[in-house]
């Protein structure tokens, strides 16, 4: 409660910004109205704010889930990229398949994917106590090497002229859901239920009271008998494989093929969203919403204003994020 | 005592939420004397110096100073009448010098400071008061009575006339108890007025001129010391007669030992590494192991719980320490209480439902197919918090909500509520209050009496003496004395810890 209330203030202080923003900059303001309109009140704009939203779910959590056995995944980005990259090469090994199991072997694939990326940094966290924080930024520029390479050799379209992948055969090819004419796809719905899972990993079983333990209190957690090593391991696999179904909603239900430089930063937007979230699941949906609607909102704003880009999103994520972490600080000194 | 007294508080009254933490508290405290309060865990010892030294304002009641009614809105203001506290946790820089640590806050120029004249001051103090203190020493490089003192001539610098300790030998070992003491005499005979907050009862009995004995946030009595005895402080503090420890029925070395280290050393990286260490721990033993913090007992621990690598050989339960996991070896009835409750027995965001299950987690009675059963736990944690009057008795409560002497409840009863064989106390009556203490202690021997073997590490020799059979005294990571507890003394025991016999 007290969170959705912050939120609120630092969405009303963001708005009031942008207006000032748009003022200044001798815009006309029907333009926001406008772009308001197209995020949320008509289903085109609606449909393409939630399939926004779907990605920042899946990074989100992956962050989330680290963050709870207090471990900093940066890799996310990482991770989603070689999910993406799996599921090309897949399609491309059985073009064949039918939808009812191309679909649901995609998914498995890149998230197995994004598990073995998130294997490394796990493996050097547990085995030799390497910060994770370090080797999952790292792994982040092998991982876009790596993929491009890719992207541009061995998968590139012959018959394009730009960098991506060739089009994935039929059974790949994910259809819109409730909302024609945008991408919205079935990933949203796993990725819905997907945060309903983790939350019950993380709040009803042991493993996540383990999970839980580690990161309240490490020494607690060692001499209560947990190996960290193990579980440092196995929560840095489940988050690559979150990390990793990214790539399904844009790759099945959009483009049905890998643009190079196909994630805007999904896996560093989800850091932003866990935290506005407090790394709850279920808030992460929530978040994600309001980081997707704020993606979708400032590019029809681009569209509907004379000079303004759609960076501006990421000031007003600057500034909501600013404010929601800020909070505390902010609460100290009205008691004073 | 014919004079007016020089602190009076009258019918002070402070509530935090529905807790009454001070209720009517009306005494009072005569110039030149020793003051001591004494109290268990939560009667209000603390709550009332707070108000005097103005970290809390009282609901109503008021304070009188030389007969003048007082209220100080923060402890500059306390400072400034003369009234300073020496805190149970320092304050003091480590990297700084002694004198540098005793002006930091009054430099008395922005810009320059007249060393000279302020050591000349120090000095000065030092001889009125009998300290013997070197103030270009670092304060890192001070053993904790050292550090105490330097809290003391801070006071002494600002020219406080009335001095709080708040439970001032918590950390001190017996040796440095009776300098302390010794000091506040000096101080006392210099005409300075000393409050000290305690739950001992030796040091009242011993050092003070007058006590007041607080139960429940309100005052049960306040009168001159000498006419007290040991039964009879304890049964105003308590409310309640001491219960005799149950007797022991002592242990046979001829079974196979519980714990055996042989020639155990570290070989990690450590301050205090262990050198050559032999002990033998016998079923229904008490093994106690004695000396001042930070002689290696934290690496031992950490190697019988495998968190560090050794070498030597160690086994416990006859088979080799390393050759079975941390989790195994809880469940052949392995227990712990670590030595910093908060950071490595409890987690203090989680409830203290979740509290009671870790370490346990993974046992049928509360996981099925991976599932923790919510129920199962909840009706656990109850059982236990009544049975072990872990208060307040809500399990969803988070443990950080409880008071120290309670958490340490929490986790004796945890630790101890399945089957134990072995168990490793670490300090498991460090801040809590006596009555809690005598339930520990014959809840200890009730263990022994059951077979169960007990390490117990603890500085306390109070504790030591009274339930272990024998004593092994750690000093410099090496054994250096050994005996069993019927033969040995305090005084001795002090002399061994603190390196004098050798």
């Amino acid at each position: 409660m007290k969170q959705l209330f912050s939120v609120s203030i630092a969405l009303l202080v963001s708005l009031t910004f942008l207006v000032l923003l748009l003022f200044f900059m001798g815009e006309d303001l029907n333009a926001l109205s406008e772009a308001l309109q197209h995020t949320f009140l008509n289903r085109f704009g609606l449909g393409y704010t939630l399939f926004y939203t779907t990605p920042l779910i899946f990074t989100g959590l992956s962050v989330a889930l680290c963050f709870h056995a207090g471990l900093f995944n940066i890799g996310a980005e990482g991770q989603l990229l070689w999910g993406a990259i799996a599921i090309v090469a897949f399609s491309r090994y059985f073009p064949n398949l039918p939808p009812w199991s191309a679909i649901p072997l995609s998914f498995v694939v890149a998230a197995l994917a994004g598990s073995l990326w998130g294997f490394l940094p796990g493996y050097f966290k547990a085995k030799r106590g390497t910060h994770e924080v370090i080797t999952t930024i790292l792994l982040n520029f092998i991982a876009l090497s790596c993929v491009n390479y890719l992207i541009l050799y061995p998968f590139k379209n012959p018959e394009s002229q730009s960098a991506e992948t060739s089009v994935l055969p039929a059974g790949y090819q994910l259809q819109t859901l409730w909302f024609p004419t945008t991408p919205v796809n079935v990933s949203l719905i796993i990725a819905i239920a997907v945060a309903i899972a983790v939350y019950v990993l993380l709040f009803r079983t042991s493993f996540g009271f383990e999970l839980r333990t580690m990161g309240q209190s490490p020494r607690a957690a060692v001499f209560s008998g947990v190996l960290l090593s193990q579980r440092t391991l196995a929560v840095f696999m489940i988050s690559g494989a979150l990390a990793g179904l990214v790539a399904t909603n844009d790759i099945l239900g959009n483009e049905h093929k890998l643009i190079e430089g196909f994630s805007p930063g999904y896996g560093f937007t989800g850091i932003a969203v866990a935290l506005l979230a407090r790394n709850h699941p279920i808030g992460i949906i929530f978040s994600s919403f309001l980081f997707g609607s704020l993606q979708n909102f400032s590019r029809e704003l681009e569209f509907f204003s004379q000079n303004i880009s759609k960076e501006v999103s990421l000031i007003l994520q600057a500034i909501l994020i600013i404010l929601v972490s800020t909070r505390d600080f902010w609460q100290r000194r009205r008691l004073k | 005592m014919n004079t007016s007294p020089l602190i009076e508080f009258k019918s002070i009254s402070k509530r935090f939420g529905s807790l009454h933490a001070n209720e009517q508290v009306s005494f009072a405290i005569h110039q030149h004397s020793i003051h001591g309060v004494i109290g268990e865990n939560g009667a209000g010892k603390s709550t009332i110096m707070k108000i005097l030294y103005g970290l809390l304002k009282p609901d109503s009641g008021e304070v009188l100073l030389h007969g003048h009614s007082i209220c100080f809105r923060n402890p500059h203001e306390a400072i400034t009448k003369g009234i300073g506290m020496v805190h149970q946790h320092f304050m003091l820089v480590p990297s700084l010098t002694v004198w540098e640590n005793v002006i930091l806050g009054l430099e008395p120029n922005r810009f320059q400071i007249d060393r000279n004249g302020i050591l000349e001051k120090l000095t000065s103090l030092q001889k009125i008061y009998g300290f013997s203190l070197e103030l270009t020493a670092r304060i890192e490089d001070l053993s904790i009575g050292e550090q105490q003192q330097v809290e003391i001539l801070k006071l002494l610098y600002r020219e406080a006339n009335i001095l709080i300790l708040d439970e001032p030998t918590a950390v001190l070992t017996p040796q440095e108890v009776t300098l302390l003491f010794e000091k506040l005499k000096t101080l006392k005979e210099q005409g300075k007025t000393i409050i000290v907050i305690t739950h001992k009862l030796k040091e009242i009995l011993n050092y003070t001129n007058t006590v007041t004995v607080m139960r429940g946030g309100k005052v049960i009595t306040t009168q001159e010391t000498a006419g007290l005895s040991e039964g009879l402080l304890s049964q105003l503090i308590m409310g309640r007669e001491r219960s005799p420890l149950p007797k022991r029925k002592g242990f046979s070395e001829d079974s196979q030992p519980v714990l055996q280290l042989n020639n155990l050393s570290s070989s990690s990286q450590s301050s205090k590494p262990l050198k050559n260490l032999n002990l033998s721990l016998y079923p229904g033993q008490i093994l106690g192991i004695a000396g001042i913090e930070g002689q290696g007992q934290q690496e031992l621990v950490e190697i019988i719980c495998q968190a560090k690598p050794f070498t030597g050989s160690a086994f416990l339960f006859g088979i080799p320490l390393n050759s079975s996991s941390a989790y195994s070896k809880r469940q052949s009835g392995f227990s712990l209480i670590p030595p910093d409750r908060q950071k490595e027995g409890l987690v203090l965001n989680f409830s203290s439902a979740d509290n009671f299950v870790l370490g346990h987690q993974r046992e049928k009675r509360f996981e099925s197919r991976g599932f923790l059963r919510e129920s199962k736990v909840l009706s656990f944690a109850q059982t236990l918090m009544n049975r072990f009057d872990v208060r307040p008795a809500e399990p969803s409560l988070p443990v950080k909500a409880l008071s120290g002497g309670n958490q340490q409840k929490l986790l004796i009863a945890r630790e101890t509520s399945s089957k134990v064989n072995f168990l490793l106390a670490c300090h498991p009556t460090r801040g809590v209050d006596i009555g809690s203490i005598e339930f520990i202690h014959s809840h200890f021997l009730k263990l022994a009496e059951g077979d169960a073997s007990i390490l117990l590490v603890s500085s306390d020799l109070d504790e030591l003496l009274t339930i272990t059979d024998s004593i092994a005294v750690l000093r410099e990571g090496m054994i250096v004395f050994e005996s069993p507890t019927s033969q040995i003394s305090v005084k001795e025991l002090g002399l061994w810890m603190t390196g004098a016999k050798t």
